[in-house]
């Protein structure tokens, strides 16, 4: 497995396999009636692995906690609404995606086009690796491809190929059939590819 | 399996996102006929290496935690009137809105229908002076076959309404009987 995909699943450990179900729900209902520290930490528990998401999506690391703060707040708002029955974390993580999502539909009705010419000059982390530059141009060629997709199939691979979601997390986050997830995956994979080996001008090029 | 149904599958393979077992063994036997599926699921796996290469060396600024300031913000939307109190707000609002609205309905059915005309609208009949106020009229009395008051009435209502337009046109009932005495009276008033 390669370090990447080593690292995601990790991630995805810590957010949702030891975020035990059972205890997520005991802390919702404690915050439900009125024990903040259990909100908090719920809060803890998930604010790393959200604020990877919305950076996905929005790349100004202040915006995105921002947003993030406004996802946790909403969550906050509405833990009456949350079914103790079904898992926590997909529930707060579509609340998550759909505040970042709204948000960018905003942006973008404002000023139409903004989203995808203006997203690659959002500042980027300086990646830690040596050749800092060669890391920084391929994340930038490949976000802008990514951002050519229509929104639909640009959410389901960016959860699942880069922050390593299952199809079924997607589903419930997304609130889908996981049928349709599914679907909506094999058809960015594949206008992803068509998108980048086009823009490279070969075939071949994405073998390289 | 056709190449589309393939490519679909294809697309799931190399995520390792294609569920079923069968379907798994009949995409491996059409790439295994198909030359043009297969370099297609090459492109899909250079595709994916892309992709994983290109986020395998990323950080995210993630600072400290959100709580303390979220903990505070959520203080304060605990401190902040609830709903039910939101819309307290509101109620002077409404109430002065409803309140405008009754004013409306009850000025527009108090007002007579639109099939008259708009000289007897000017002022309703229950609203004209009585006898008293124009004695010694009473002798034009059953003179007016047009309305069932008194001549004097009659009498003076034409002469507001004369007054009150006196180079308009008057309604033609009002001007058909008009009683020639109660003017001539009304004139040497």
């Amino acid at each position: 497995m390669a370090i990447g995909q080593q690292q995601r699943a990790a991630d995805m450990a810590e957010a949702l396999d030891e975020g035990n179900p059972s205890s997520d729900a005991r802390l919702v209902e404690d915050a439900r009636l009125g024990d903040h520290e259990a909100f908090g930490q719920l809060v803890r528990r998930y604010e790393r692995r959200l604020l990877r998401v919305i950076q996905r999506f929005v790349r100004d690391p202040d915006l995105a906690e921002d947003l993030a703060q406004e996802a946790f707040l909403r969550v906050y708002e509405r833990l009456d609404q949350y079914d103790a029955s079904r898992r926590f974390g997909p529930w707060m993580f579509r609340i998550g995606v759909n505040v970042t999502l709204d948000y960018l539909r905003r942006k973008k009705r404002r000023i139409w086009g903004m989203l995808f010419t203006d997203a690659h000059r959002d500042r980027w982390p300086d990646p830690p690796a040596a050749d800092q530059r060669a890391e920084r141009d391929l994340q930038q060629e490949v976000w802008q491809v990514i951002e050519r997709l229509p929104e639909k199939y640009r959410i389901v691979l960016v959860l699942r190929d880069l922050e390593g979601f299952s199809t079924s997390e997607i589903a419930a986050i997304l609130n889908r059939r996981e049928a349709t997830i599914r679907w909506r995956l094999a058809e960015a994979r594949n206008r992803f590819q068509e998108i980048w080996e086009r823009r490279l001008g070969t075939g071949a090029g994405a073998n390289a | 399996m056709n190449c589309r149904q393939a490519r679909i599958d294809l697309a799931l393979c190399v995520g390792e996102d294609l569920p079923e077992a069968a379907r798994r063994e009949s995409l491996r036997q059409h790439v295994a006929q198909c030359p043009g599926c297969r370099a297609h699921y090459k492109r899909l796996r250079g595709m994916q290496r892309v992709l994983e290469s290109s986020d395998r060396n990323r950080t995210y600024d993630v600072g400290g935690s959100l709580w303390p300031q979220l903990s505070n913000r959520i203080r304060r939307l605990d401190e902040s009137p609830g709903p039910a109190s939101r819309f307290n707000g509101w109620l002077p609002f409404v109430a002065v809105t409803a309140a405008c609205a009754m004013l409306v309905v009850v000025m527009d059915l108090r007002a007579p229908s639109s099939g008259h005309s708009p000289s007897t609208e000017a002022i309703p009949r229950s609203m004209l002076p009585g006898p008293s106020m124009f004695p010694g009229t009473s002798q034009h009395q059953g003179q007016n076959t047009f309305l069932p008051v008194g001549r004097s009435q009659q009498g003076h209502a034409m002469y507001d309404l004369e007054s009150a337009e006196p180079h308009g046109t008057q309604p033609a009932q009002l001007k058909v009987h008009e009683p020639p005495a109660t003017t001539d009276q009304l004139t040497n008033d």
